[in-house]
């Protein structure tokens, strides 16, 4: 009796937690639903040809680049490419052991420039710089290894314009990509971040570097993984973003206010989640220093990177992943319902808590209880099924939700039958990946929680979505 | 217990399903409007373009469901064109009564229809709208009232303008590349005197230090703002507003906005005067005007900014150091060797390097 009494109590634990979850995210899309329509109507006047006024703000971009040989030229050109009034291309070298840098030196005629560089950031120290004879916005920082943040910081720190922002060497970008996101900058000068969509590139064409055409990948854990940031994208931040609360922006494309950076110390080179890490420290110190800010995210799909096809490179993602989380927050937790920090230190981040660090330890509870209790007769086959059926009908239902809201937007997957996929990949997500995950996840807070430090690990790359353009292309790495 | 799980279980297997039936009618509609726009295009789309360089007397007959296609089109043409091509656009739109769906329009509560009204009509030269679009421009959301704004002065620049004025200081939401593109549509013909006599009584009566301009926690500075688009002005105009307000304002923000207008050897006074400033964003505006406009003898002002305490102020005077008259590379070695601060020396090495560069 006492033991049935105990089951049932865990019961009803589980089931809240879920109601709760389920209550949050409902809210989040309640909130998506109503603003991006908004978003879409009002930025119509983005569509149209424009004409820079001289009033744009210019942007440095900052491009960490470690063993890129293979890749490095195709993306500066396609970089160089890009269609805003005022940038400059700062690629950093981080020490590279392949011929990155000689590469580099080769395609952009690059020169050794006495660059009078300032150390406002701590990094690794820098060997050189240059400057190219070809392309005069671009410079090349070659620095001693420090990993990605650190080169960031390097970066920023080599960076002349107001603004920064922060790529990987790989990312593909649409050529009006820093226009777009440059937007919240000059609509509201109390912006300090922005970031946009990222979106699966598998499957689809890219050409010279650039989207081309939109496209579903045949693999199914690349497929699995659209869905994951349609997801994540369209709900998980567009939510948030109103309410001042976006918790990240992705370290593949994001604008930043160079000033605000510097003032709150650059990225974190203790954190393997860096780009969170960074927005949380944001959120925090300037509320703490009673500055009025804003960190904005837009809906546009701005950036396209690839998605790992293997189970090895996708599990040390998602405990790496999972590390960067528990790093972020830890460091940050002065921001956990401190005064004044509104909705992001009162529910946006006791949520990310409870609900993105904790959830893998819950969800595999879950499971595993309702096994061990239906084997020891506590439970019923048909409560279990119920059970089970109940977790794969919320991972349903929130996955369905964001192919809404990527209706109401955007439309990236032009095709019926690319819809038709999408919703076999959001049943099929829930037998078997998501549990994957979920388990990959539990490994990452189980290390993290032992104080193992997290690996980068190596990405195997397929690209075989990309095409040469008249030489210029990228190619598989 | 079961039966709360089962039944959330059923609403969740069953919302699940609503989406996908949902997401499919969206799609299906999408395809449809797709197919209407692209038979849209194959009628339209050569007709507009073939009125870029013949005018149209004879245009077929609009139909309701393609109204909006078309005002994107016609006015993605318009954004793109001269103003006799523009000419003809128009003459279209008013043979097919464009400007009185647009004004319609307007009151709609979509915004993308009530912007690209907006739009219409200013291209249009709409003169039916006037009060709306200035109503519209005085208290709509940031984007509607800035493209009102804009949709006015194509209307009659001369009358909006000086309306305008006002607002220009006080929608602090207004971007400023928006803006910008505004007073460019309007002309420097129009907005010069205006904007120099507006900059003036601003900074005039509205000096930052007791003003009480900046609401609290604002970071806009309304008059350095306003300073900042004397830059669309002419020279003829700008320039004495810019000097007038660098001697009389204390603020930084306001001084630094008006040095980086001045062009002019008669500007020297205030440059070298500002170079001094306690505040470094005045002086590396002044260091970077005597990029533009020093001769000869700034050299000595010029070479204790080297060692500044901020390295844009060092930066901009060893630009300004390697761009005085008659400064040569032997000199600038020199003085380079004379600096005892090696944040001095490095910066006019970098200096150096990029005009052997260039």
């Amino acid at each position: 009796m006492t033991l049935l009494f105990f089951v049932l109590e865990i019961e009803y634990i589980f089931l809240l937690y879920f109601l709760i979850l389920f209550a949050v995210y409902f809210g989040l899309n309640l909130i998506s639903i109503f603003t991006l329509p908004r978003y879409m109507q009002l930025h119509t006047a983005g569509d149209f040809p424009q004409t820079y006024s001289g009033f744009d703000l210019p942007i440095s971009v900052i491009v960490p680049a470690y063993n890129e040989s293979a890749v490095i030229v195709s993306s500066i050109r396609s970089l160089l490419q890009l269609s805003y009034s005022e940038f400059e291309l700062v690629v950093v070298n981080d020490g590279s052991k392949d011929e990155t840098l000689e590469v580099l030196k080769r395609e952009f005629k690059l020169a050794p420039f006495p660059e009078a560089y300032r150390i406002r950031l701590p990094s690794k120290p820098v060997r050189a710089i240059y400057l190219s004879t070809t392309h005069a916005n671009l410079r090349v920082i070659d620095k001693e290894n420090g990993g990605k943040a650190d080169s960031q910081n390097a970066g920023i720190n080599a960076a002349r314009y107001p603004l920064f922002c922060v790529l990987d060497s790989d990312s593909i970008l649409d050529r009006d990509s820093l226009r777009r996101t440059v937007q919240p900058f000059l609509e509201n000068p109390l912006t300090v971040a922005c970031g946009g969509s990222i979106r699966i590139a598998n499957g689809c064409q890219v050409r010279g570097g650039f989207l081309e055409s939109a496209g579903l990948p045949t693999n199914p854990l690349a497929l699995f993984q659209v869905v994951e940031y349609l997801r994540a994208f369209l709900f998980g931040r567009i939510g948030w973003a109103p309410l001042n609360a976006v918790t990240i922006v992705s370290g593949a494309f994001g604008i930043f206010h160079k000033e605000t950076v510097v003032s709150v110390g650059g990225f974190s080179t203790e954190s393997i989640g860096e780009d969170m890490e960074l927005i949380l420290r944001l959120h925090w110190l300037l509320t703490a220093r009673g500055v009025r800010y804003r960190i904005a995210f837009i809906a546009d799909p701005v950036c396209w990177t690839e998605a790992p096809e293997d189970l090895r490179t996708l599990r040390n993602q998602r405990v790496r992943w999972q590390h960067g989380l528990g790093d972020s927050l830890w460091l940050n937790r002065g921001l956990l319902f401190q005064k004044g920090s509104g909705f992001v230190g009162w529910l946006a981040f006791p949520f990310m808590l409870l609900f993105e660090w904790i959830e893998p330890f819950v969800e595999v509870a879950g499971y595993v209880f309702v096994v061990v209790t239906y084997f020891l007769g506590l439970l019923s086959l048909s409560g279990a099924l119920i059970f089970f059926l109940f977790a794969l009908g919320f991972g349903m239902l929130l996955s369905a939700t964001s192919l809404l809201l990527e209706e109401l937007s955007f439309h990236t997957y032009p095709r019926m039958r690319h819809l038709l996929l999408l919703f076999v990949a959001v049943i099929a997500e829930n037998f078997g990946y998501r549990q994957l995950n979920s388990l990959w996840r539990l490994k990452g807070l189980v290390e993290w929680t032992l104080g193992r430090k997290a690996q980068w690990g190596e990405m195997t790359r397929v690209a075989t979505w990309q095409t040469e353009a008249h030489g210029d292309g990228g190619s598989a790495k | 217990m079961f039966r709360i799980v089962e039944s959330l279980a059923i609403a969740l297997f069953v919302a699940t399903l609503l989406m996908f039936i949902l997401v499919l009618l969206m799609r299906a509609r999408l395809l449809l409007r797709e197919r209407q726009r692209r038979e849209f295009l194959a009628v339209w789309e050569p007709i507009l373009m073939r009125s870029v360089e013949v005018a149209f007397s004879d245009v077929p007959h609009l139909r309701r469901r393609d109204l909006m296609n078309f005002l994107l089109l016609w006015n993605h043409l318009h954004e793109s064109l001269l103003d006799e091509a523009k000419d003809h656009l128009n003459q279209i739109a008013r043979a097919l009564s464009i400007g009185d769906a647009a004004l319609r329009m307007l009151r709609r509560r979509n915004l993308r229809e009530r912007l690209l009204a907006i739009m219409t009509l200013g291209q249009l030269r709409e003169r039916a709208a006037w009060d709306s679009l200035f109503e519209i421009a005085e208290n709509g959301g940031a984007l509607l009232s800035v493209a009102a704004a804009r949709s006015l002065t194509m209307i009659d620049a001369v009358a909006a303008v000086p309306r305008l004025m006002p607002l220009l200081v006080r929608r602090e939401d207004w971007p400023a590349a928006r803006v910008a593109t505004m007073l460019q549509t309007a002309g420097a013909d129009v907005i010069s005197e205006q904007i120099a006599r507006a900059a003036i009584a601003y900074a005039g009566e509205h000096d930052i230090s007791d003003s009480g301009c900046l609401p609290q926690g604002q970071t806009v500075n309304c008059s350095a703002r306003l300073i900042r688009y004397l830059e669309l002005a002419y020279n003829v105009s700008a320039l004495p507003a810019a000097r007038a307000i660098a001697e009389s304002s204390n603020d930084p923000e306001v001084v630094a906005a008006c040095l980086q207008l001045l062009k002019s050897s008669e500007d020297l006074s205030i440059v070298r005067h500002s170079l001094a400033h306690k505040d470094w964003r005045v002086r590396v505006q002044a260091a970077s005007a005597m990029g533009r406009i020093g001769e000869h003898d700034d050299e000595q002002f010029l070479v204790p900014l080297l060692s500044d305490e901020q390295w844009w102020v060092r930066y901009r005077a060893a630009q300004a150091l390697t761009r005085l008259p008659s400064m040569r590379e032997p000199r600038l070695r020199e003085i380079q060797a004379l600096q005892a601060d090696p944040f001095a020396r490095d910066i006019l090495s970098q200096a150096m390097a990029e005009v052997e560069l260039q």
